[in-house]
């Protein structure tokens, strides 16, 4: 076999191996998406009745606002909600106005927390993860239905866990 | 099983020593295989450039400069080393997030040759590689409204540190295209053993790793010069 047949030979090899060569690079173009299914972040907030440390529904109207926005408006006889957490500032003031046939009573606290950038993915797009760091009550004027507020899970993130529990004094 | 190698010569043979000529069929010895075990050990040093990765570098969102030192001993054992400038520069077309990084990476490992015949210059290549790197990277998203202020926040990182060590499978052929020039290809499936990543999220793209994930498959296509 002379130079140029033998080169013909190992060209022709060749192909075959650039020929498998490409199948492999089209096997590892392959990508799945692992983004969440949902990607948004709340705070999770549920009620518990302050002497059977039981989850408990709210007799009272609620209304819940941060700052001065008013987020969830009447929620009637509730047992949780959730809320935003700002992505900028590392307190929030939390206002929840208790109303029945007695009056209204308007409870505040502050909460604490870390803001913490993220992303899954390119494909994922951006979100903000927060640790709560701390909850404090804010004296009331009336007497107020919250007894206490404790950290449950201070990781909020797409988790839909109960980050907070209220305890309130029930009848 | 005994197998007998035959060389019938059906021609008139002349006998240079007796000087009689000899007719009918002759029995030739076959010739004896030049055994692996005279194999010289140090056979020398190849050094070789990725061309795949090249390519990727010049007309893809990412793709790396590669080159490779090998040494052969006794055309068996090939420790190898190979060194790289991994590229990415990546806008997601739905998110606009954008990515960017340029950073070396490293393996140091070795190659088996599984071709009985170890006199021969084409190679069914094996090994395994611990590889490195310690990369840098830019994020830079389109700013994000504050849900409680409706302020805008921006999300913009710059020279985020990410330092990611894994290991590689690697098979492979490699076989000589002209005197001391080789070519050769090899399927690579890559384990991330370590990751040490920032606050923010990992790195979407590893240099020398490929896209970031528990683990992933790329290949190579060399081109290699025998030193």
């Amino acid at each position: 076999m002379n130079i140029i047949s033998r080169m013909k030979y190992r060209i022709r090899h060749s192909f075959v191996l650039l020929v498998s060569l490409a199948g492999l690079f089209f096997m590892s173009s392959c990508s799945n998406n692992d983004c969440p299914l949902s990607n948004i972040v709340r705070c999770y907030y549920r009620f518990y009745h302050s002497e059977t440390g039981q989850p408990a529904s709210c007799p009272d109207t609620v209304s819940v606002c941060i700052h001065d926005s008013i987020l969830l408006n009447k929620i009637v006889n509730g047992n949780s909600f959730n809320l935003p957490m700002s992505y900028s500032e590392e307190e929030d003031t939390i206002h929840i106005l208790f109303e029945n046939s007695a009056g209204r009573t308007i409870s505040s606290f502050i909460l604490s927390h870390s803001n913490i950038p993220h992303y899954e993915s390119l494909e994922c797009g951006t979100s903000f993860f927060h640790k709560i760091l701390g909850v404090t009550l804010l004296p009331c004027s009336t007497p107020s239905p919250i007894d206490s507020i404790v950290i449950s899970q201070p990781d909020v993130n797409y988790n839909k866990n109960e980050n907070i529990r209220i305890y309130l004094s029930l009848p | 099983m005994f197998l007998v190698s035959l060389h019938a010569v059906a021609q008139n043979n002349v006998s240079q020593q007796s000087g009689t000529r000899q007719r009918g069929i002759q029995y030739v010895e076959p010739q004896k295989e030049q055994k692996n075990e005279n194999i010289v050990f140090f056979q020398g040093i190849s050094a070789s450039v990725d061309v795949a990765g090249a390519i990727m570098y010049a007309i893809a969102n990412y793709g790396q400069l590669e080159g490779q030192l090998r040494v052969n001993l006794k055309n068996k054992y090939f420790p190898v080393f190979e060194a790289g400038l991994g590229y990415s520069d990546h806008t997601d077309n739905e998110t606009e997030l954008h990515f960017k990084t340029q950073s070396p990476y490293f393996r140091i490992g070795c190659d088996i040759n599984f071709n009985k015949n170890k006199t021969s210059k084409n190679k069914i290549l094996g090994g395994l590689r611990y590889c490195y790197t310690a990369c840098q990277f830019d994020l830079e998203g389109n700013d994000m409204t504050d849900p409680i202020w409706g302020t805008p926040v921006p999300f913009r990182f710059t020279n985020l540190k990410t330092n990611v060590s894994w290991l590689e499978l690697s098979i492979g052929l490699e076989t000589p295209i002209y005197k001391n020039l080789y070519m050769g290809w090899s399927a690579r499936y890559r384990s991330r053993i370590s990751q040490d990543k920032p606050q923010v999220g990992e790195a979407w793209y590893v240099p020398g790793f490929g896209k970031n994930g528990s683990h992933n498959i790329g290949a190579t296509f060399q081109i290699t010069f025998a030193l």
